[in-house]
C-alpha cells in the first residue's frame, strides 16, 4: 500500500509544477515585446513511479514534475541573422553617407559646380567679345571667385564629412570594446550556471543580443566553446575569449579596412556599419582627390594661357587663379585690379584673343584629366557618385528584405504568441484547479479514515 | 504551418506600413517637384546626361549673346559702309562733272569744295562709327578715334587686328573691318580727285582719278558682300541655336521630368495601400483570445 499522504504529496507536486508552468507562461507574456527574447517552455515529466510489491509488482505513477525550462531557439538562424545584419548595416551606412555626399555636390541644381564652371567659361566668352568693358571684366572676376568658392566649399564639406566619419569609427570602436567586456562578463556567469547543471536561458538571450549588436558594427566570427562560453573574433583578431577581452587597436586604416596599432596587431573589418563607414571614407577620398585634380588642372591650364596674355595696363605674366587643389583654389591677387585680366595677346584694348582661348579651354581634352575635357571630367565624377550611391541603395534594400525574412523565420521559432500562451495558461490553470480539487478530496478521505479509527466524526 | 508570434505579426505590419509610407512619400515628392531625378543616384546615366544638356543650354545662351554682339557690330558696320558707298558715288558724279571741258574754273573750285566736304564726311564715318563706346574701324585699338587729318593726308592710328567672336563651338568669326586700307584708300582716292580738279588736270582726272575711285568702290562692294554674308551666316546660326534650344529643352524634360499622370496614379495607389494596411492593422489588433476569455 502507498503511504497515507501519498495522494496529497502527488497533488502538491502537481500544484507546484502547474504554478511553475503558469509562471513561465507569465514570463513569456511579460516579454512579448522584449527584443531578442526567446520563448521558454516548461518540459513536464512524470516523477519516479512508486513500486508496490504485492501479489503482483505494480508501478504506480507518482505525479508530475518540471523536468526543465527550455529556451526555444535555432542557433543556426542566429548566425545567419548576424551575418546578414552585418552586410545590411554596411550597405545601409554606405548608402546614408553617400547620400550626404550627393547633397554636398547638389547636382543637378543651379548650386552645383557644373553650372559654376560653365558660367566661368561663359564670362570669358563674353570678355572675348567685349574686352575693354569694365563690367565684363568685373563679371569674369566674380565668376572666377564663385567657381573657386564652390570648389572650396565642396572640398571643405567633404573633409568635414570625412572627419565626422573618422570620429564615428573611433566612437564605435570603443562601443565595441565595451560590448566585448559585457559578453566576457556574461561568459563567466553562463559558464558558472552551466557547471551547476542549469541553463541560464535569459543570460543566453542577453549574450545573443549583444553579439547581434556587435555584428551591426563589425562582422564577427562566433565560436561556441564546450564550457558554454563563446570566442568572438574579427579575422585573426580575438576580441573575446571566455572571460578575457582584447581591446581594438586605435589606428584606422580605411584603405585596407582594418584597425591597427601599427606594430602588427590588426583587426580586419569585413562588414557592419564600421566597414560601411570605411568604404564611404575611401569613396570620399577618391572624389576629393579627383576634385583636387580638376581644380589643379583648372589653375594650371587657365594660367598657362592667361600668363602669356596682356592686361589693359600693357603688362603680361599675370596669374588668374592660384592654388594647387580644391581646398586652396582662389582668384589670384594679380587680377584684383581687373584691368590686369589678360584678355588679349596684345595690350590693344579690343583684343579678346586670350579670353577666347581660355573660353575654348573647356572644349579641349586635358592630359591631366585622363584626356577628358573639364566639364566631362566633372560630369563623370558626379555620374560615378550616382552609380555608387545607387548600388549601395539597391544592395541595402535587398539585404533588408533578406534580413527581415530571416528575422521572421527566427521569430516563428522563438517568438511569443499571445494566443498560444493564453491557451497554455488556461490549460495549466485547469490542471491546477484539478490538483487543488485532488488535495481537498484526499483531505476529506483522510479525515474519513481518521474518523473511522477514532470513532469520532 | 508556420508559427507566427505576436511580435512578428506586429513587426510585419509595421514594416509594411513603413514601406508603404516611403512609397507614398516618394510618389508625393515626384508629384510636388515634377522631377524624376532629384539626385544623381536616382538615375546616374540620366543625371550625367542632364548635366551635359544643362551645360550645352547654358553655353548656347552665351553663344546667343555672342551672336547678338557680332550681328549688331556687323550691322553698324554695314550702315557705315553703305554711307561710304553713297559718298563715293557722289564723288564720282562730281568728278564726271568736273571732267567736262565746258566746266568753268569757278565751277571746278566749287566742285573741289564739295569733294572736300565729302572727304570730311568719310573721316567722320571712320571716327564716329561706334558700337557702344568702341570705335569699330580701328582694329583692336577700340578706345581711340582711328583717324587724324592734316592737310589732305589721313593718318591711321588703329591696327590691323581682327576682333574674333566664337559664334558656335569651334567656329570663330572675325567681325571687324579695319579702317585701313578701306577708309584710307577711299579718302586718298578722293584727295587725288580733288587735286586733279583743283589743278584742272582733266586727263589725269578721267584716266587715273576715276579709275582709282572705281577700284575703291569695287573694294567697298566686296567688303560689303563679306559683311552681308556674315550677317546672313549669323542669322542662320541663330535659328539653328533656337531650334537646338527647343530640342535640348525637350530632351532634358524627357530625362528629368516626371510623368505626372503616372506619378499621380502611383500616389493614389500608395494612398490606397496605406489605408488598407492601417485598416488591416486595426482589425488584427482586435483578434485575440483575450477578448473571448472572461
Amino acid at each position: 500500500m502507498p503511504w497515507t499522504f501519498f495522494g496529497i504529496e502527488l497533488a502538491s507536486r502537481a500544484l507546484q509544477s502547474m504554478q511553475m508552468a503558469m509562471n513561465t507562461t507569465g514570463h513569456n507574456l511579460a516579454n512579448i515585446n522584449t527584443p531578442g527574447y526567446s520563448r521558454q517552455r516548461v518540459n513536464l515529466a512524470t516523477t519516479e513511479p512508486q513500486v508496490l510489491q504485492g501479489i503482483k509488482t505494480l508501478f504506480m505513477g507518482s505525479g508530475v514534475r518540471v523536468d526543465s525550462i527550455q529556451r526555444i531557439r535555432d542557433i543556426f538562424l542566429d548566425g545567419r541573422v548576424a551575418a546578414t545584419n552585418s552586410e545590411y548595416q554596411r550597405l545601409n551606412t554606405l548608402y546614408q553617407r553617400l547620400t550626404q555626399v550627393e547633397d554636398v555636390f547638389s547636382e543637378p541644381t543651379d548650386a552645383g559646380l557644373s553650372r559654376q564652371i560653365v558660367a566661368f567659361f561663359n564670362a570669358f566668352q563674353e570678355l572675348s567679345t567685349n574686352p575693354e568693358n569694365v563690367g565684363t571684366r568685373a563679371s569674369v572676376y566674380q565668376q572666377a571667385e564663385g567657381m573657386a568658392r564652390t570648389f572650396r566649399q565642396l572640398a571643405g564639406r567633404l573633409d568635414e564629412i570625412f572627419a565626422e566619419m573618422e570620429q564615428r569609427v573611433q566612437a564605435t570602436a570603443s562601443e565595441i570594446n565595451s560590448i566585448a567586456q559585457s559578453i566576457a562578463d556574461l561568459n563567466v556567469k553562463i559558464r558558472y550556471n552551466k557547471a551547476l547543471g542549469t541553463m541560464p536561458n535569459d543570460l543566453l538571450d542577453q549574450r545573443t543580443n549583444l553579439i547581434e549588436k556587435l555584428s551591426e558594427y563589425v562582422n564577427v566570427r562566433v565560436t561556441d566553446l564546450p564550457d558554454g562560453t563563446v570566442r568572438i573574433s574579427l579575422g585573426e583578431f580575438v576580441l573575446v575569449e571566455a572571460e578575457r577581452t582584447n581591446t581594438l587597436p586605435d589606428g584606422i586604416d580605411y584603405v585596407n579596412k582594418l584597425f591597427t596599432d601599427g606594430a602588427g596587431v590588426q583587426a580586419r573589418i569585413a562588414g557592419g556599419s564600421v566597414r560601411g563607414l570605411m568604404d564611404a571614407m575611401e569613396y570620399i577620398r577618391n572624389y576629393r582627390t579627383r576634385l583636387d585634380t580638376l581644380a589643379n588642372e583648372m589653375v594650371q591650364a587657365v594660367n598657362a594661357i592667361h600668363e602669356t596674355g596682356y592686361g589693359l595696363d600693357g603688362n603680361t605674366g599675370y596669374r588668374l587663379l592660384e592654388g594647387s587643389d580644391a581646398l586652396t583654389i582662389r582668384v589670384s591677387e594679380d587680377v584684383v585690379d581687373i584691368n590686369h585680366i589678360a584678355a588679349g595677346v596684345t595690350s590693344a584694348p579690343g583684343d579678346g584673343q586670350k579670353a577666347l582661348e581660355i573660353a575654348r579651354l573647356r572644349q579641349s581634352p586635358l592630359i591631366g584629366l585622363e584626356n577628358k575635357t573639364i566639364p566631362d571630367y566633372y560630369t563623370a565624377l558626379v555620374a560615378e557618385l550616382g552609380e555608387h550611391t545607387r548600388a549601395a541603395s539597391i544592395g541595402q534594400e535587398n539585404q533588408k528584405i533578406i534580413l527581415q525574412n530571416l528575422q521572421a523565420e527566427r521569430e516563428a521559432v522563438s517568438g511569443v504568441n499571445m494566443d498560444e500562451e493564453m491557451a497554455n495558461l488556461l490549460r495549466y490553470q485547469r490542471s491546477y484547479q484539478a490538483a487543488a480539487q485532488l488535495v481537498s478530496v484526499m483531505d476529506a478521505t483522510i479525515a474519513d479514515m481518521l474518523a473511522a479509527f477514532t470513532g469520532r466524526r | 504551418m508556420m508559427r507566427v508570434s505576436t511580435a512578428q505579426m506586429l513587426n510585419a505590419m509595421q514594416q509594411a506600413m513603413e514601406r508603404n509610407y516611403e512609397r507614398y512619400h516618394l510618389a508625393q515628392q515626384t508629384v510636388v517637384t515634377g522631377k524624376r531625378i532629384q539626385r544623381p543616384s536616382d538615375d546616374p546615366f540620366g543625371a550625367s546626361l542632364g548635366i551635359t544638356l544643362h551645360r550645352l543650354l547654358q553655353e548656347s545662351e552665351q553663344y546667343q549673346r555672342n551672336l547678338t554682339t557680332a550681328k549688331n557690330f556687323l550691322s553698324i558696320t554695314e550702315v557705315a559702309l553703305e554711307n561710304l558707298n553713297d559718298l563715293i558715288r557722289q564723288t564720282k558724279s562730281l568728278a564726271v562733272q568736273a571732267a567736262t571741258d565746258t566746266q568753268s574754273a569757278e565751277g571746278r573750285a566749287a566742285i573741289a569744295q564739295q569733294i572736300q566736304q565729302i572727304m570730311a564726311e568719310v573721316v567722320s564715318i571712320g571716327n564716329n562709327t561706334t558700337y557702344g563706346d568702341r570705335f569699330i574701324f580701328g582694329g583692336l585699338q577700340t578706345l581711340s578715334a582711328p583717324f587724324t587729318v592734316s592737310g589732305d593726308t589721313l593718318a591711321y592710328h588703329g591696327d590691323h587686328g581682327s576682333l574674333n567672336v566664337e559664334v558656335s563651338p569651334a567656329v570663330v568669326m572675325s567681325i571687324n573691318v579695319q579702317g585701313d586700307p578701306l577708309i584710307t584708300g577711299i579718302y586718298n582716292s578722293m584727295a587725288q580727285i580733288k587735286h586733279y580738279v583743283e589743278t584742272s588736270d582733266i586727263e589725269g582726272l578721267s584716266r587715273d582719278g576715276l579709275q582709282e575711285l572705281q577700284n575703291q568702290l569695287d573694294n567697298l562692294l566686296r567688303t560689303r558682300a563679306v559683311v552681308g554674308s556674315k550677317i546672313q551666316q549669323i542669322e542662320m546660326i541663330q535659328q539653328r541655336l533656337d531650334k537646338r534650344k527647343v530640342d535640348f529643352t525637350e530632351l532634358l524634360s524627357g530625362i528629368e521630368d516626371a510623368d505626372i499622370a503616372d506619378a499621380i496614379t502611383k500616389l493614389k495607389m500608395a494612398d490606397t495601400t496605406y489605408q488598407v494596411t492601417l485598416a488591416t492593422m486595426a482589425r488584427l489588433q482586435n483578434l485575440s483570445l483575450l477578448d473571448f476569455l472572461t
